[in-house]
């Protein structure tokens, strides 16, 4: 895929991983911004903007082996990772983002919708990036911020 | 009391509990969704739309038993109750009226963060139990 999370720094309790329910047969890349697809607790990985964001996937889930059977994942949900802005996205520090309408992987500035509608906020930035660049992210799913 | 939340995941430090303060005439049940009532920090069960979170009881409380401290879990995964107006996949929760439901929050809620339970990770109908993370 592209513009997975990379550097990741764990928080919490190893970046507090909580287990989600995935599709079998789709292949996952360690680093992917997984979004809320269905309930009970069923993500997937983002694809476009004003998605519910559950976490970064913990581990690669591989598709076309026996390991595809596996319909379980841990997200980790309290981090610090370096994350890519979407093509159109452009953010200060210190701003919440969200997911990207740019599609897989991406972030940008949240807005007040996506803010009140919490989960959509992936995180708080720790640098100001310029469209297509690669900043830190601190990462806190379900914090009231 | 009736509807206590069930512990699914502790995350965090075994769910980062922080300790209240509690009235020592009171009886909490474990696993009741409790709220800020006074200052300085001191916790009851919650009981209406409203009411600031604090954390869920990690452990029971008897009435008369000479406590006054009570350890609240502050970051995991429950299982909760949702009232009437239902709880929708992704969306934050708030504390709603009764014995330890919860709704979908609305936006003066998310404003006033403090009324924040946690973040639905299930689509609820009435009376119907499912998984929130809890991040206070």
């Amino acid at each position: 895929m592209a513009n997975e999370a990379t550097n990741i720094t764990l928080l919490g309790n190893k970046g507090d991983p909580v287990e989600y329910t995935i599709a079998t047969g789709s292949p996952i890349p360690k680093g992917s911004l997984m979004v809320f697809d269905d309930t009970p607790q069923v993500v997937k990985i983002h694809t476009v903007g004003s998605q519910f964001f559950a976490g970064i996937a913990a581990e690669e889930h591989v598709s076309g082996t026996a390991l595809q059977a596996s319909a379980k994942l841990a997200c980790i949900t309290h981090c610090i990772a370096d994350l890519t802005a979407g093509s159109a996205d452009a953010y200060v520090f210190g701003v919440p983002v969200c997911t990207s309408e740019a599609g897989l992987n991406t972030i940008g500035s949240a807005t007040n919708d996506s803010i009140e509608g919490m989960a959509m906020v992936v995180g708080i930035s720790q640098e100001t990036v310029a469209a297509n660049g690669t900043g830190a992210v601190k990462i806190n799913v379900g914090k009231s911020w | 009391m009736a509807n206590e939340v069930t512990k699914v995941t502790l995350l965090g430090n075994a769910g980062d509990p922080v300790e209240y303060i509690v009235a020592e005439d009171v009886a909490v049940p474990k696993g009741t969704i409790m709220r800020i009532s006074a200052s300085p920090q001191t916790a009851i069960a919650a009981t209406t739309d409203g009411q600031f979170f604090a954390g869920i009881a990690s452990v029971e409380k008897v009435s008369g038993d000479g406590i006054t401290k009570l350890a609240l879990w502050t970051h995991g995964v429950f299982d909760m109750v949702s009232d009437t107006a239902g709880c929708t996949l992704g969306q934050p929760v708030k504390i709603d009226t009764g014995a330890n439901l919860v709704s979908t929050a609305d936006s003066d809620t998310v404003a006033t963060a403090g009324e924040v339970v946690g973040l639905s990770l299930e689509t609820l109908t009435d009376g119907q139990s499912g998984c929130v993370l809890v991040n206070l």
